[in-house]
Formats: structure tokens, sequence, C-alpha cells
């Protein structure tokens, strides 16, 4: 959620207190839990999320907390940390698609891991990746004629250079070529999804980009991260959150249900989450503020157990009041539902040894 | 040497001049003359960019361009290298546009609000060669020399300057000077802690007179042995592709024992008056620069050895705008006698440009593009625009005039392999060797016989050789 998505607006709403604001809270499938109105399938699908109220942290910049919630680490001088997309992607056997994908992105580099594992970014989901295809009046014959010769070239290259280096570019030519040429390419392709069902998410960019995200699931991609812009509301918050919510509500629960039916939830962590949550005081040009403090984060799949309400701030939501959760703690639980080792250990440019999660305790409920 | 100096492969006619010119001198004819031209400043202009502001074509691309022109205007009329620093570090501004800011291009980009721990950790590096930055969290983990006391001692000359939007709105910035302002030594808890007061490498400096704090460190700086030795240093590297000393931003600190060749040019660059291009020029001529890439050594661990030495040339990548400019030189786009077709051309190069920059992240402590590159860079590559209209008939150039010699010459085998050495030279600078003679020949008895030369074009496009 691209600008850091108002939590009292969405998923812990505090009705009748004046920071409560303008919506209302409706019921949940699951007993005694409510979010704000404008999520009415989510709402129908609690008992498959499990939700933390008590997000802490304390990066109050767009910047810095994209970054903290991108590596779950602060931004600190000196050191690259990479995306915990890209770690996961460097952990999982390579595939013909690439191991991350950002839609909507730019989601973060893979620093200190290498270009390889950076996201592979694709900008609208409605229109065709950027240069997948072979350029105009290039047949397939014509294409390979040209990589017979480059690959020759290359050879002549390498020939008594060698080296990592020398190796390293043709391989990345080639995973190119190979994803050209992958049938799981078309996964990118939102044509070949029937029409009903891309109806079902509903028509919006967001929406379309959580249907790609399901194909690159179901085509084996490990990371996909999908960006719905728009939430840094300082000014107007409840019509912006409004619309943002119909966007959210429809694409993520069809999501949810596109992987249940497939069998694929249980195998696949569905994590929503933002750069900071936002300010329960409601501001002059009724906006919400940055909130660092205070933010609500939902998980689906995954051996995730759903069903359940970690955590609460108090009445007015200024302060977090049960069992708070720092980004650590939440990128330790992320890496133990992934199979990641969290205690992994990279080095830095510097020479300067980096865990994939930045210590922390995983949140135990979850599982 | 071209695509160092001025950032391109030289063109068929240059490079055909260079082969057939017999004179011993002739290198060092050809580096004053890619010195003296525009394109040398441009080139230098664009890498100091990347270096000061990044390749990050975020909200920084702006002030990339504008400081990318004020750099260019530097180099080209011989501007000091340690005057150069001076301006960068001691910019100030009333009032400037963001398109515009000259001098402060550097501060606007590392020392907006709240920055002031990276302005101070980027400086100490680009220009001093020193590590400070790990010292921002914690003492050094290797070099007691530098504790935090050392870091937010140096980051206090940057403390009274503030980077503030100007009174003309977005796009506008105001540097200031302000009277008071501190550096702290921060607790666990991340609260000011102790007050620490300027402090060079080791040493208390204050101001002097009515010096500002940013113009006392300037004089340290310009009065220490590490402002050319690191301006050496990672010129070396920016020519090799290697540091003297490894990594090039890493040089310990002042007093420490140098690589005696670094200390020779570092002594001469001194004494040259800081100046650039007689330091370009006197490594670009150096035998250590001419080593080719291969030979002198077998296996990885002797190549390795033999590349440590300067004893063999090590493989290097082609920055995204060395590459791209190079592509439009070897194809020959850019030769259009028509302004309107050089225009169209130039704004293909910086769209492609734009967009495999956007496509590739860079990692802030390498600064330079990675040689493997990543999927999307070769997908553009492969299918682009730009490479494919390059190796297009269509668009004239090389591979028309190529293809035009063909023609003519459809049963001398003479010309025929002139028109090949044609596309061999303006891709890469010198004649096909026999092997890829023959090895292109054997392609040829594909049916499109036609089209043969266009994919030699593209072949070059994608495998980014070394210069």
């Amino acid at each position: 959620m691209h600008g850091g998505a108002s939590q009292i607006d969405t998923f812990d709403p505090k009705p009748g207190r004046e920071t409560g604001g303008e919506f209302s809270a409706i019921p949940t499938s699951l007993a005694g839990v409510r979010v704000a109105e404008h999520l009415p399938r989510l709402a129908r699908r609690m008992h498959k999320l499990a939700l933390i109220r008590s997000l802490t942290a304390v990066e109050g910049n767009h910047d810095r907390a994209r970054y903290l919630m991108h590596a779950g680490y602060a931004p600190a001088g000196g050191v690259d940390h990479p995306a915990f997309g890209s770690i996961v992607a460097s952990s999982r056997d390579p595939g013909t698609l690439p191991g991350y994908v950002s839609i909507g992105g730019p989601g973060h580099d893979a620093g200190l891991l290498g270009a390889q594992h950076a996201p592979f970014v694709v900008g609208d989901p409605t229109r065709p990746v950027r240069n997948l295809e072979p350029a105009r009046g290039i047949s397939r014959g014509r294409l390979d004629a040209r990589l017979a010769l480059w690959r020759a070239q290359e050879q002549r290259f390498a020939a008594g250079r060698g080296g990592a280096q020398v190796a390293g570019h043709p391989a990345v030519v080639e995973q190119a070529v190979t994803m050209m040429r992958a049938p799981e390419s078309s996964a990118f392709d939102l044509e070949r999804e029937p029409q009903a069902s891309r109806a079902r998410y509903g028509d919006t960019g967001f929406a379309q980009g959580c249907l790609m995200a399901r194909r690159l699931v179901e085509s084996g991609v490990p990371f996909v991260e999908v960006s719905l812009r728009g939430w840094d509301t300082h000014e107007n918050n409840f019509d912006r959150v409004r619309a943002l919510s119909g966007e959210l509500d429809a694409g993520m629960s069809a999501l949810l249900d596109d992987l249940e039916a497939r069998g694929l939830l249980d195998s696949t962590l569905v994590l929503w989450a933002g750069d900071f949550g936002r300010t329960p005081r409601i501001n002059a040009r009724g906006g919400r503020d940055h909130f660092p403090r205070c933010s609500s984060v939902a998980l689906a799949g995954g051996g995730v157990r759903g069903g359940q309400v970690i955590g609460a701030t108090d009445a007015d939501g200024s302060e977090i009041a049960e069992r708070p959760v720092t980004v650590p703690d939440l990128f330790r639980s992320l890496a133990h539902a992934l199979a990641v080792n969290p205690d992994e250990t990279f080095v830095s440019a510097a020479g300067r040894p980096i865990t994939a999660v930045d210590g922390g305790a995983m949140v135990e409920e979850l599982f | 040497m071209y695509l160092d100096v001025v950032g391109r492969v030289p063109r068929e006619d240059e490079a055909r001049r260079f082969l057939v010119d017999t004179g011993h001198d002739k290198r060092a004819r050809v580096v004053d003359e890619l010195l003296a031209s525009d394109a040398f400043a441009e080139h230098w202009g664009d890498v100091y960019a990347d270096l000061l502001i990044g390749v990050d074509p975020g909200p920084e691309r702006r002030v990339h361009g504008s400081t990318q022109a004020w750099l260019s205007e530097q180099f080209a009329a011989g501007r000091p290298y340690d005057e150069l620093v001076a301006d960068l570090l001691t910019a100030g501004a009333d009032e400037a546009s963001v398109d515009d800011p000259r001098a402060a291009g550097y501060l606007f980009a590392k020392g907006r609000q709240g920055r002031l721990e990276a302005l101070t950790g980027e400086t100490a590096r680009l220009f001093l060669g020193v590590q400070l930055a790990c010292a921002q969290c914690h003492d050094h983990p290797y070099d007691e020399r530098y504790t935090q006391r050392e870091f937010y001692g140096m980051a206090a000359y940057f403390a009274r300057t503030r980077v503030r939007r100007g009174a003309g709105g977005p796009g506008t910035i105001r540097i200031v000077d302000r009277p008071r302002g501190e550096a702290f030594i921060p607790t666990a808890e991340g609260e000011p802690g102790e007050q620490v007061s300027p402090r060079f490498l080791g040493a208390p400096l204050e101001p002097e007179g009515d010096e500002s704090r940013r113009e006392a460190f300037v004089r340290a700086m310009r009065a220490s042995p590490l402002l050319a030795e690191a301006a050496v240093n990672r010129t070396w590297w920016q020519l090799f592709g290697r540091g003297v000393v490894e990594p090039y931003d890493d040089l310990g600190g002042e007093g420490d024992a140098r690589p005696p060749v670094l200390q020779q040019l570092a002594g001469e660059f001194r004494e040259s008056g800081y100046d650039m291009r007689a330091l370009i020029r006197r490594i670009v001529l150096s035998r250590a620069y001419q080593r080719a890439s291969t030979g002198a050594a077998e296996g990885p661990d002797a190549i390795a050895a033999a590349e440590r030495a300067f004893a063999r040339a090590a493989v290097r990548p082609l920055s995204s705008r060395q590459l791209f400019t190079s592509l439009i030189v070897a194809a020959g786009l850019g030769d259009s006698d028509r302004a309107a077709a050089r225009r169209l051309v130039e704004q293909r190069r910086e769209q492609a440009l734009r967009e495999y920059l956007f496509l590739f992240n860079d990692d802030e402590m390498s600064a330079i593009d990675s040689f493997d590159g990543n999927v999307p860079q070769a997908l553009l590559l492969l299918n682009g625009q730009l490479t494919n209209r390059g190796v297009t008939i269509g668009a004239g150039g090389t591979v028309k005039r190529a293809l035009d010699g063909y023609a003519r010459a459809r049963d001398d085998e003479d010309a025929r392999v002139n028109g090949l050495a044609r596309l061999y030279l303006a891709a890469y600078g010198r004649p096909p060797s026999d092997a890829e003679r023959e090895g292109t020949r054997a392609t040829s008895s594909a049916p499109a016989t036609r089209r043969r030369p266009t994919r030699t074009c593209c072949s070059r496009c994608c495998s980014r050789a070394s210069s």
C-alpha cells in the first residue's frame, strides 16, 4: 500500500471515537471483529485472515519507511539491504520466470545480493510486458540466427578470458531468451484470462495486478508484489480511502478465493502491508498524516492460522495497547512461513555481515 | 581509449585512421585530440554526475542532468579538481533552480533535510577515500581511528548548513549557513547525546576568522594528501575497473603507506595544479593501461593475479551511457546530415537510457553498472527499439553502407570480406579475426544471406565487449 494506508479507516476501526472519522464499522465472518465499512468482501473472508493491529515502527518518512517495509531493515549508511523478495528469490532454484516480480513497482532492489535478484518490474499489468516479444519483423528464425552469431561471438570473446564476470553476462541474456520463449511467460498476458474472471477482480490496475500475481504464482514465481498507489492521504482522506478500499477489497478478495480454489493458498503467503499507519487525528484538510507508531498488517495462507486478531491499539488508536509487533518480528515470521533462514548471513560490499532478518522474534500466534 | 576518454567506441573512419597510422606517437595524438573535444567534457561531466548524484533515476534525476551540465562546463574549462571540490562543498544559494543549481547540485542531492549523515559519509568517501559511514552507528570495526566521534566531528562541519526549498516553490532550493547548529553522537535510544565539535580525521580543527565551518573543512581537505590520492585512485579505477588500492574509495587514512605508482601520480597531480586532463592523459598513455585482456597468464588464479598486478587488462562492462552512445556510433545512426534525424536519434538514446536505468536499481556502494546486467535489460537490448533500429537497413548508417558494398561486389570475394571488415571496424574498432571471418561465413550458408550483416551488428550490442 504505497503511501501508507490509514489503519483506522481499513482494518482497525474506532467507531464512535473522535479519531474514528467518517466511516462506520461492519461485522465480519469472525465474531466480535469489525472492519471499516468499505471492505465488505474482505469482511466476509476474515476467517481466512490473521490481522496484526499492533505493528509499530519509527520511520515516518516515505522513502525510509518503504525501505524498512521492503528490506526489514531501516536504511543505514554503507549497507544496501536487499528486498525481502530478493532474498526469497535467491533462496529458490531459478525457474524460467524471474524470482521476484513487482507489479505497479518499483519495489525495492536486491542490494548486495546483485542485480539477478532485482525485481522484474511490470509497470501496468493490463499492457504487454515490455520487450518480451521480438521486435517487429524479427521472425523466430531470424532471432535464432542472431543468437547463433551472438553465441559464437561470446564464445570467442570468453576463450582465453574466462572468469565469473565474463560467464555471468551471457547467462543473463540466455535467461532473457528463455523467458521470451517459456510458455510460462504467458502468465504475464492477462488477455488469456477468461473475461468473467478478469471482471471478478475489477478493472483497476491493482486488481488486475492481483490477477497477474495469481497467474505468476501458478507458474511458479516465488515472490510477487502488487502496489496500490495513492494512500498518502494528507488531504481529503475519506473520499480517497473509500475509492482505494473498493479496489483493494475486490482485488484482494478475488486473489484469496482463486488461490484457495486452486489449492494454492496453503502454500502461498499473502501479506497486506504499507509504508506506515496514519494519524488518528484528522487534520484541518480532512486528512491523516504519517503515523509509524501504530499500523495494521493482514496475512493469509502460507500456513498462517486465519481467523484471528493479534495485538490491539488503544481506544483512540494512538498507542499500542497489546502485543506490540516490530518490523523484524514480522519479517522473522515471514521467513518462517516461506522457509527462508532468517539468520543466513550475506556480506555487504564493505565487508560487513548482514543477516536475512534484523533480529526480532517470531510472532508465534500466527502459526 | 575512446570509451574512457569520450564515452563511445571510435567511428569507423576514426578506427581506420588509427590502424593505418604508423607514427609511434599516434596514440598520444589521438588522446590529445579527444581530451580537447567537447565529447570529453560531456562524458566526464556524466561520469562525475553519476558519482556525485547517483545513477538512480528517482527524484534526483533533474539534479543529475543539470549538475552534469555544470560539471561538463568545468571539465571543458579545465577547472582544477581541488577548486571544483571546493565549489561543490561550499556552494551557497539564496535561490537556485533545480534545473540550474550550478555547484549546489551535490548538496541538494546529498544534503537535503535530515540527510546530514549521508552527506558526511559520502563526502569522506568520495573526496578523501575514507570509509567513515560505518562509524555513523558504531566505531569502525577494523580501523580504530574511525570512531563515532570522528564521524560526528566531521558531520559538525555541515551541521549548520540547511538545504531548503526556495521561495519559488518546488524546483527551487536555498542553501543557508546558520549561526548555530551542532552535531551530536546519538545515544543507544537514538536521542541526541554528546555534542562533538568539528574534527578533521583525528584532530580538532575550527574555523578561523570569519570562515564558515564548511570553508574550514575545505581548507583542511586541500591541505590533506588524501584529496589528491583519492582522486588519483578513483580515476585509475575508472580507467582500469580496479583501483591501485582496492576498494577504490577506501584508502585507510592520512599517512598510510601507498603503492609507489599512487604516490607518484598523486604528487604529479598536485604539482600540475590538480589538472584532470593531465592525469587522464598520463594514465591512458601508460603501458599498464595499454595491456590486452588476453595472455600474460593462464588459469583463473594466475589471471586474477595478473589483473591485480595490472599485467593484464581486466574485462570491464560498459556503463549504460557508453553502451547506448556506442550503439548509435557503431550503427552509424548519428551520421545523418539532417539535424532533425540527429535529434530523433538523440531522443531515442535518452529514452533507451532512461528505460535501461529504470530497470537497474544501482547499488550505492559500487555506483557503477553491474557487469551481468539483468533480464529486463537484456530484453531491452535484444528486442528494444533502439537496437533494432540500429540494424535496420532503412535507417541508413553502417549496415546500409556495408550492404551497398556487398551488393556491388556480389561475386568479388575481397569486396565481400571488406564489407564484413567494415562492420567489425564500426563495432569493435578492429577488423575481424580469421576465426570471426570463418564463423560469420558459416552462418551465411543460411538462405537469408542478405541479412547476415545486420545480425553481426546486433551481436556487438549484446556482447558488451570490453574496450
